[in-house]
């Protein structure tokens, strides 16, 4: 039943109609720089009909790059997983000061620039870095170890940007777990390492899964870093596209940006579905 | 029982490792900016200034920090402008809210490289590449949905009594906007503001697409030097940026203590 | 808008704020959400000056109703006039009406003195004399000495002044009151109401005050309108409403009352279970009714010797010394509760709990209501 004081509450109330008329700048604005664009691309990658689309897909080089992009994307999100999770386990279970200092720690890189970020590895990982200048001096080495320009400096670099999107929705998910749960487990005679494999690990599933699926979708579109720590070898689609726009072949890089752009789609559209059915779940 | 402590023990220091790998190498740049060794990532004994005074001597950079300063404030203002009016609204609660907030969030999801891209093919034909214009217009459509989020959050916030009470005391439209909405939501607008302009100071990929030799930004200039060489220069360059961000950051976390 | 601004100028120079009381009418004024009807067609007739309470329990539909004369809703069907003018589809902020809110609704970001002088600066008055006259209105609700403040370094009491200042300060010929005193305690609500009934009267305007709290309204209104359900059960004055309840929710809601079922003969008898009176209600149809009788009409006697009026047979179930007066629950051997409030004078040895007792009352003390 619906009580009539609760119903003047949702009312709309007169003068507070027609709030869309408001949006309507930033719409029109984003229909125009944001979606004609993606449009237009869309156009400009069938300027030569399907054949730059058959042409890009059937490349041996650009087989490759894909390939490379989604293994890169795949271990980035695998090596963030791995040592995100204890890390945001860690914040969970710790007192409020020490939680605040861990959150701080994901926060203050994660609005640093990306470019500083890889900046300050090359300085590291450089064979003239700091790394390889401290373990050749001291007399462990005698030649630089290749740590940029390799794999290695790719996932580093990567993986030092990709960690907090791992992180915050890990611990997100941990903090709506129900503590009851857990003491509930204890009382039913589980050892904390069975408590934690079968009751808190896939309560936190949810979290593990947007974690892990936002990580390497963001991953697959990568430029500026493995530009900077990687090699030839490492070359990642959105290096290949950039490229191709300097080069003026827009129909090459708008066709490799739709199919950039359609598997993000794709695996947002899973994202999505998949947190607002957890979402239902819990609620 | 001895085992848990010792299990607790080896997942902090799994912690704090992890936690020195987030922030060292971003604050290992900060010495870097300081020591004499002209060659980067040495540190011997002398520190100087010198990286400094070179960075900002040098009338490259300065007329890349011109640029990235004016496109920052010019898209702060443009996305203060679209976002809060669009929060407004959306905080009114219309019938394809959810619609209208998702699209406008979508910006955030798109690789930077598609939306350089997309943004190259059409600003190109409407001859604002290479120009200040059209790298406002593209930062706006990044910094749109964090402005958008941040003053969303506010207006969540604001009870709508306080309109009710402006109405009944005889204020317009646009006087309850003026008067009584903007003091109220004044700190996400201002969250929002700082996160607009942060997104468009450190942004690279588009920017890459969108400039050319006179209106390269700050992180483009110096995107182009890394690319042959990484110097001290860029050290200092570096320490600056990750200076700003943080006092960022810092105001943010105290505007969010004073609206709670 | 101009009348209260000439208004205004003359209450400057006097050195005090004065509005011209407004009319209110409203005709069959409904509203409903959805499926539930908030307000049933309701009829109210408000004389200038007149300091109306809605009263009733939550959700009867009071709040609905201000809203709608404030302009925050609209109605389904019906008309408003304010003054002889409709109003019913006039926006709320060309209404001219004053209003304090629930938990008073001060703009945090603004001073006390800047809250009263907002609605004068919406009226294009100019800043000086806004000032003067946001001063006058500080000074009328006594916080002269607090207008720098910002509401969070107020008190409730002291919220509850600029709010009521603020609602005036433009000299409104209608004040709506949407439950003000409600956050208060019951000490500083008393101080209010003197307060409000006190500004009220000097500024002159019209008043409709809703709330929930049946002392508040007895103590301050001209005339009350009984909600429950959406529906005016009864509007009439305090005295009214206590002596002549026209239904028993304004019986049982308006003071303490004891009801007693009976049924009306025909010709007029009224018989209860244990009791009857002769032809009292002469002028009802015979059936089913509710005899409502105040605690203070019953007296309470050992035996029925020497009663002229009706009585009942009844055991003292519980007694309560109140300093004045004794209260009693008395059960009739109907299993009905009286209760009657015995002045101390007239009961020298009260009666102790279990004692058999008769309860009686005149005849024409008794309110006899058709179900």
């Amino acid at each position: 039943m619906t009580s009539p004081a609760s119903a003047v509450r949702r009312a709309p109330l007169r003068a507070v109609s027609g709030g869309w008329l408001l949006a309507l700048p930033a719409l029109v604005f984003l229909a125009v720089l944001f979606l004609w664009p993606l449009l237009k691309m869309g156009q400009e990658s069938l300027t030569d009909g399907f054949s730059t689309y058959s042409d890009v897909l059937s490349s041996t080089v650009y087989r490759r790059v894909f390939w490379t992009t989604a293994a890169t994307a795949g271990l980035v999100t695998s090596i963030c997983l791995l040592i995100g999770f204890p890390y945001a386990y860690v914040m969970y279970r710790s007192s409020r000061t020490t939680r605040t200092l861990l959150l701080a720690v994901v926060l203050l890189p994660f609005w640093s620039s990306l470019l500083v970020r890889s900046f300050a590895w090359i300085a590291l990982l450089q064979d003239s870095g700091l790394i390889n200048q401290t373990l050749t001096g001291v007399g462990i080495l005698d030649e630089p170890l290749p740590l940029i320009r390799t794999q290695l400096g790719v996932l580093v670099g990567m993986v030092h940007i990709m960690l907090p999107y791992m992180v915050l929705p890990l611990f997100a998910t941990m903090l709506r777990i129900d503590d009851r749960l857990l003491l509930a487990a204890t009382s039913l005679g589980a050892s904390p390492w069975r408590r934690f494999v079968r009751v808190f690990a896939p309560l936190s599933a949810a979290g593990i899964f947007a974690g892990a699926l936002l990580v390497f979708t963001i991953s697959l579109g990568f430029y500026i870093t493995p530009a900077l720590l990687g090699g030839p070898r490492q070359t990642m689609i959105g290096e290949v596209i950039a490229d191709e726009v300097q080069q003026f072949a827009l129909p090459t890089a708008s066709a490799l940006g739709m199919v950039l752009l359609a598997g993000t789609m794709i695996l947002l559209g899973i994202v999505v579905t998949a947190l607002s059915r957890a979402k239902e779940r819990t609620a | 029982m001895r085992t848990v402590p010792a299990r607790w023990l080896a997942l902090r220091a799994v912690a704090v490792l992890v936690g020195l790998f987030l922030i060292v190498p971003t604050l290992m740049v900060v010495p870097m900016s300081f020591n004499g060794s002209s060659t980067l990532g040495v540190l011997n004994g002398d520190w100087t200034t010198r990286w400094y005074s070179d960075l900002f001597g040098d009338p490259r950079w300065r007329a890349a920090a011109a640029n990235s300063l004016k496109i920052a404030l010019g898209t702060t203002a443009l996305s203060l402008l679209l976002g809060t009016l669009a929060a407004w609204g959306l905080s009114k609660g219309t019938r394809f809210g959810e619609l209208i907030r998702g699209a406008s969030l979508a910006p955030v999801v798109i690789p930077p490289v598609i939306l350089g891209v997309g943004m190259y093919t059409v600003l190109l034909r409407w001859e604002l590449t290479g120009s200040l214009t059209g790298l406002v217009l593209a930062h706006t459509v990044l910094a749109l949905p964090f402005v958008i989020v941040s003053v969303s959050a506010s207006f969540a916030q604001l009870d709508p009594v306080y309109e009710r009470a402006a109405m009944s005391l005889g204020a317009n439209g646009f006087q309850r906007f003026v008067r009584v909405v903007v003091p109220l939501v004044a700190p996400g607008v201002v969250a929002g503001g700082l996160f607009a302009f942060v997104t468009s100071w450190d942004e690279i990929v588009v920017a890459i697409f969108l400039t050319d030799a006179s209106t390269r930004t700050l992180p483009v200039e110096m995107w182009i030097q890394m690319r042959t060489q990484v110097t001290p220069t860029l050290a200092a360059l570096g320490t600056a940026l990750f200076a700003l961000s943080t006092v960022a950051l810092l105001a943010m976390q105290l505007l969010r203590r004073d609206e709670s | 808008m101009t009348t209260t601004t000439t208004n205004a100028g003359n209450g400057t120079t006097s050195g005090q704020l004065h509005a011209k009381g407004a009319e209110l009418r409203l005709q069959g004024v409904r509203k409903s959400f959805g499926d539930s009807v908030a307000v049933h067609g309701v009829d109210l007739d408000l004389r200038p000056g007149e300091f109306l309470t809605m009263l009733g329990p939550s959700g009867s539909g009071k709040t609905t109703t201000l809203n709608m004369i404030a302009g925050f809703l609209e109605p389904d069907s019906g008309v408003v006039t304010l003054s002889g003018k409709d109003i019913t589809h006039t926006p709320p902020h060309k209404r001219d009406i004053g209003m304090v809110f629930q938990n008073y609704a001060l703009f945090p970001h603004l001073s006390a003195l800047k809250n009263v002088m907002f609605p004068l600066q919406m009226r294009g008055v100019d800043k000086k004399s806004a000032r003067r006259r946001a001063e006058l209105a500080l000074e009328m609700v006594e916080l002269s000495h607090l207008a720098k403040r910002l509401p969070k370094q107020l008190s409730g009491g002291q919220q509850q002044r600029v709010a009521l200042a603020r609602a005036f300060v433009f000299e409104p010929g209608l004040l709506l009151m949407d439950e003000p005193l409600g956050a208060l305690d019951k000490r500083l609500r008393e101080t209010m109401q003197v307060e409000i009934m006190r500004v009220c009267r000097e500024v002159g305007s019209t008043v409709v005050y809703v709330t929930h709290d049946q002392d508040e309204a007895l103590t301050m209104s001209d005339r009350i309108a009984v909600y429950n359900h959406g529906y005016v059960e009864q509007l009439d004055t305090a005295e009214g409403l206590y002596e002549r309840p026209t239904t028993t929710f304004v019986a049982g809601f308006i003071g303490d009352s004891s009801m007693l079922s009976c049924q009306v003969r025909p010709g007029g008898d009224v018989v209860g279970s244990g009791w009857h009176t002769a032809a009292s209600a002469r002028d009802m149809e015979p059936g089913k009714a509710t005899l409502v009788l105040r605690p203070e009409s019953v007296t309470v006697r050992a035996d029925g010797t020497g009663v002229g009026g009706c009585s009942v047979q009844a055991t003292v179930s519980d007694v309560f010394y109140l300093g004045s007066h004794v209260k009693y629950l008395l059960r009739t051997e109907a299993g009905e509760t009286v209760q009657a409030h015995v002045p101390r004078s007239e009961a020298p040895t009260p009666f102790a709990r279990g004692a058999s007792v008769v309860a009686a009352w005149k005849p024409e003390a008794g309110i006899v209501l058709a179900e």
